[in-house]
């Protein structure tokens, strides 16, 4: 049994919600921290979001997301 | 449903969650060679910690009717001190011998620095020798695609049967590689540095049930080892069949695991009556 689109997205909202408002608290409490940052990882976190907001045909997201967070 | 958890570390938890994955369904672990959470100083330290995983631990489960197996090395983080690593891998031989030890693992990189590959290297020539069953830990975040591509480069370079060898802890970016190569791929279900079961059972849909593993690990860190479960669940949600789910999560391990002439474990098969 194959899952339609709008099935996915029923079973998936709720965790998506959840997962999105964290991570904005998370970003909320960085922007209301004194001091100034200037960690390369935080530049790769804006990447990651930009990746995460594309529709590449096919997906792949979360392997590009890991790719982009590896060492090389 | 009948579960067999092939990545467990029971040492570093309690006797309840043997209970609790008993009630769960599991019906056997396999419990790799891991760090203490220190760094061991002494061989005998490594020899005493065998013993532990291959005679104690296998009683504790037995209260429970879970079947225990183990794996012996040095392991990636403590690769790292040459002198040592030899000393214990000079006495693994005899080791290995020992009535529930499966293979050589975990092994593998941590850092990916040139002291774990040379330990890595000569596990590798042990098992070779020996026709030990291995299994490998590919690095934690950063560091997995170049660990995961040193490891395939090595295997490569010395010929290793791909059938008789699990890496583990692949995700997203290294699964491809893992399977392209002929090996089995291992995916760990960690709440925050490994793989979800969500993610996993994408991987399954994605590339197939033939040699996937899915395990829990459950260790020194926030781990459980009820991620197997959760994984199931969400796999059985998405419609597959209680066939499927028993082929990955009981079958797919006996499968790698029974090419140890030690481990009676079969794949099973549903029948309606």
């Amino acid at each position: 049994m194959v899952m339609t689109r709008q099935q996915v997205f029923d079973a998936s909202f709720l965790d998506c919600r959840c997962m999105i408002l964290e991570l904005a608290a998370a970003l909320d409490r960085l922007d209301a921290a004194p001091g100034e940052l200037t960690d390369p990882r935080h530049r790769q976190l804006q990447e990651a979001l930009r990746i995460v907001l594309e529709s590449p045909a096919g997906g792949g997201r979360a392997a590009r997301i890991l790719r982009l967070l590896s060492v090389e | 449903m009948y579960y067999i958890q092939p990545h467990y570390h029971g040492i570093s938890r309690t006797t309840e969650d043997y209970q609790r994955m008993a009630d769960a369904g599991v019906v056997a672990v396999a419990e790799p060679s891991f760090w203490a959470g220190f760094d061991r100083r002494y061989a005998g330290t490594f020899i005493d910690y065998f013993r532990q995983i291959s005679e104690f631990e296998p009683t504790r489960a037995a209260q429970y009717g879970i079947r225990h197996f183990c794996w012996l090395a040095v392991n990636p983080k403590e690769a790292e001190n040459l002198t040592l690593s030899r000393e214990v891998l000079s006495v693994m031989p005899e080791l290995l011998k020992g009535p529930t030890v499966l293979g050589i693992g975990e092994i593998g990189l941590n850092r990916n620095t040139a002291n774990e590959l040379e330990t890595f290297r000569a596990q590798m020539e042990l098992a070779i020798a020996h026709r030990q069953l291995v299994l490998i830990h590919t690095p934690h975040m950063g560091d997995k695609l170049k660990g995961t591509r040193m490891t395939l480069d090595l295997l490569r370079e010395l010929k290793a049967d791909p059938a008789r060898v699990w890496i583990d802890h692949v995700e997203e970016h290294t699964i491809a590689a893992v399977l392209d190569a002929g090996y089995w791929a291992g995916m760990t279900l960690y709440p925050t540095t490994k793989m979800s079961p969500r993610r996993a059972v994408d991987m399954l849909e994605r590339y197939g049930r033939e040699r996937l593993l899915v395990n829990s690990s459950a260790d020194w860190g926030p781990s459980s080892p009820f991620t197997l479960q959760e994984c199931a669940h969400e796999y059985r949600r998405r419609g597959h069949t209680e066939q499927e789910l028993l082929e990955v999560f009981h079958n797919n391990p006996a499968r790698f695991m029974a090419q140890c002439a030690k481990c009676p474990l079969r794949p099973l098969e549903l029948h309606v009556l």
